[in-house]
């Protein structure tokens, strides 16, 4: 196996690349899904004003990781 | 003519709680509202989890503002952050996972925001007519809620240190208790001062509760 099969554009290092990244937006969803978990509860322990605004940051986070993870799946 | 007593205003009082707080009446006067608000005095629209149905929320603190500048500082910095990455041996990765690590890279950004935001915004100390409430978030998974009653509030102090705390006015108050927590530190909040003072008259008030047989 020679270098350029290795480093070239469809080379096995952009493969495991691939699935480092899907790997990362991965982790990114389980995160923002804690994330919008413990906004809920931090919410139901303090209701106020700026509850409705963080609800919607954290389903935007969650979101976000979504379709980054979906992007990332179809584009990498 | 001036007015000697208002009895619309102390009815209400009653009406809204059922109990009637003079130092409840006297702080809703000067009633603070921001949302923002590091130092609300009886904010309206808001409850708390263990919150009695007529109990009332003297006091709400969180830690002044400016001690958030350290984390927006950072933040802004990581968000600048990819505008240098020409330097940084990143050219060589094909543009599509350039881009990936932009984006992962922002929503890391999101999340540092959100997360200190999030431990500011909901590490409150409040303070009602009856209880002292400490609601403590640290990081986004562990959560502690501390009570103790007006009544076992033995001692309160504050201490402000440095420069910075010296020009927003801000400090660490220690509520010493009976209770089996010994001790409530109310860090680095808005007006010490004033809360120590509004914590003594609510514990004057108690006290003459007490004296009158109205303790709950």
């Amino acid at each position: 196996m020679d270098l350029g099969e290795i480093t070239g554009e469809t080379g096995q290092i952009w493969i495991l690349a691939k699935w480092f990244y899907l790997v990362a937006f991965g982790v990114y969803l389980i995160f923002s899904v804690i994330v919008w978990r413990q906004i809920v509860l931090m919410a139901r322990t303090l209701n106020g004003v700026l509850e409705v605004p963080l609800k919607v940051m954290g389903l935007g986070l969650m979101a976000g990781a979504a379709v980054g993870l979906i992007w990332a799946m179809g584009t990498l | 003519m001036p007015q000697v007593f208002d009895a619309k205003k102390k009815s209400e009082g009653r009406r809204r709680g059922g109990r009637y707080s003079p130092v409840f009446e006297e702080l809703s006067k000067k009633r603070d509202s921001a949302v923002w608000s590091a130092f609300a005095v009886t904010p309206p629209n808001l409850r708390f989890e263990t919150q009695e149905p007529d109990e009332k929320i003297i006091l709400l603190l969180r830690q002044h503002p400016v001690v958030n500048l350290g984390w927006i500082v950072v933040a802004v910095g990581m968000a600048l952050m990819p505008a240098f990455w020409g330097y940084l041996p990143f050219s060589w990765l094909p543009v599509r996972f350039q881009l990936a690590t932009a984006v992962l890279w922002y929503l890391l950004v999101l999340a540092y925001v959100l997360e200190k935001f999030l431990n500011w915004y909901f590490n409150v100390y409040i303070v009602t007519d009856e209880r002292v409430v400490d609601i403590d978030f640290h990081g986004l998974i562990h959560r502690n809620l501390a009570v103790t009653q007006i009544a076992n509030v033995q001692d309160v102090n504050f201490v402000q240190t440095g420069g910075l705390a010296a020009i927003f006015n801000y400090g660490d108050v220690y509520v010493q208790t009976a209770a089996e927590q010994r001790e409530f530190d109310f860090l680095r909040v808005p007006n010490p001062g004033r809360v120590v003072e509004i914590l003594y008259m609510l514990q004057q008030e108690e006290q003459q509760e007490e004296l009158e047989g109205r303790l709950k």
